[in-house]
């Protein structure tokens, strides 16, 4: 694992543009892992990465239907709400086509792990003080030699 | 006549009589099964030219294998057996896997393994076919690692050819035949998915 970006961001509009700019990073078999607490912005983040990807359809939080495929003019879009699931076991029941989609989970857990060698992890967390969140971006396996400098905007 | 459905890995089914495959239809993607499956079944019928009327019996897989696409194949082979009023068998895919490509194999002890996902593989071992040409397993199925596959039976003999509507077809009526039951209808996912309560997440407000 190795840390490839640090950041502040300060309101939704700047998590959706990271999520816009992070899509063009991405392509068929990438998975993204977002983990942080409600309301952190996962699907903020993931709109954001929807936008960018072209996707079709809302991007909303997928709770009740636990996964939800967006078609996009490259890969599809799966975007996957791992948090009503109670174990690996219910994530692999879902049948999703990793290869040859790009897969955004939130609340993955260790539920993902095993399925992919290479994956981003994108840590949201919460200032107490204000209403800005702290991210950082993690890449494993293949993620680790690549460089992010993604600008979030305003 | 049987008419077999197997959508363990990609989706296939087969009209299959004493032996002889008349008719056969199988795509390769591991996934589509819903949307596949029943133009296989169309497809295998009207290649070896029979009508509904004319299938004895269904054979359909139980896996081991993945959730989704197991369960269509299944259900889609207890319609047409509920349907037509015809028993429904239930076939083990490595059972069958093992009785049809394990010919040759003598009395050596050997494995059929499939993908079980995570780099993990569902097991069966197997050893000697018997008098009606049907591979006998040894042991319970079994989701293995590859440091304890390779541990435990890494000297075996290994099979891992695909399971598809042919084999489990081919299968199903030599079992039949010889009097194994296949009444069990029950699906293998190996990895039965643990029931926990859910999780308390407030969804609005």
């Amino acid at each position: 694992m190795r840390v490839l970006q640090e950041l502040i961001i300060e309101n939704e509009q700047q998590m959706q543009n990271l999520g816009q700019r992070l899509a063009a990073f991405l392509s068929k078999g990438d998975l993204v892992l977002l983990n942080g607490p409600l309301g952190a912005g996962k699907t903020t983040m993931t709109r954001g990465i929807g936008k960018g990807l072209q996707a079709s359809g809302t991007i909303q939080s997928p709770t009740f239907v636990l996964a939800r495929t967006h078609q996009t003019p490259t890969a599809p879009l799966v975007h996957v709400d791992a948090y009503r699931l109670g174990s690996a076991v219910e994530l692999d029941d879902l049948d999703i086509d990793f290869e040859r989609s790009i897969v955004v989970v939130e609340w993955p857990r260790d539920f993902t792990q095993g399925l992919s060698d290479d994956w981003l992890e994108i840590e949201i967390s919460r200032d107490r003080d204000s209403d800005s969140r702290m991210l950082r971006i993690k890449g494993h396996g293949k993620w680790q030699k690549r460089e992010l400098n993604i600008d979030p905007g305003n | 006549m049987i008419l077999a459905i197997d959508t363990t890995s990609g989706s296939s089914a087969a009209v299959v009589n004493r032996g002889e495959v008349l008719g056969f239809s199988g795509f390769d993607d591991p996934f589509g099964h819903a949307e596949n499956i029943g133009q296989a079944i169309e497809s295998a019928m009207s290649e070896a030219k029979v009508a509904g009327k004319e299938i004895e019996a269904v054979a359909i897989s139980r896996g081991p294998a993945s959730y989704t696409g197991l369960r269509v194949g299944m259900a889609a082979g207890l319609a047409f057996a509920t349907a037509r009023k015809i028993p429904l068998l239930g076939v083990v895919s490595l059972d069958a896997v093992a009785s049809i490509h394990g010919a040759g194999m003598d009395n050596k002890t050997w494995l059929v393994t499939s993908d079980a996902k995570r780099g993990e593989q569902f097991v069966g071992v197997y050893s000697g076919l018997d008098g009606n040409g049907l591979a006998e397993r040894q042991e319970q199925l079994q989701v293995m690692k590859p440091e304890d596959l390779e541990k435990n039976y890494g000297s075996f003999p290994r099979i891992s050819e695909l399971c598809d509507a042919k084999v489990v077809g081919i299968y199903a009526e030599k079992a039949d035949a010889a009097g194994v039951k296949l009444d069990d209808l029950s699906a293998l996912y190996l990895r039965s998915p643990d029931v926990t309560p859910s999780s308390q997440k407030r969804v609005s407000g």
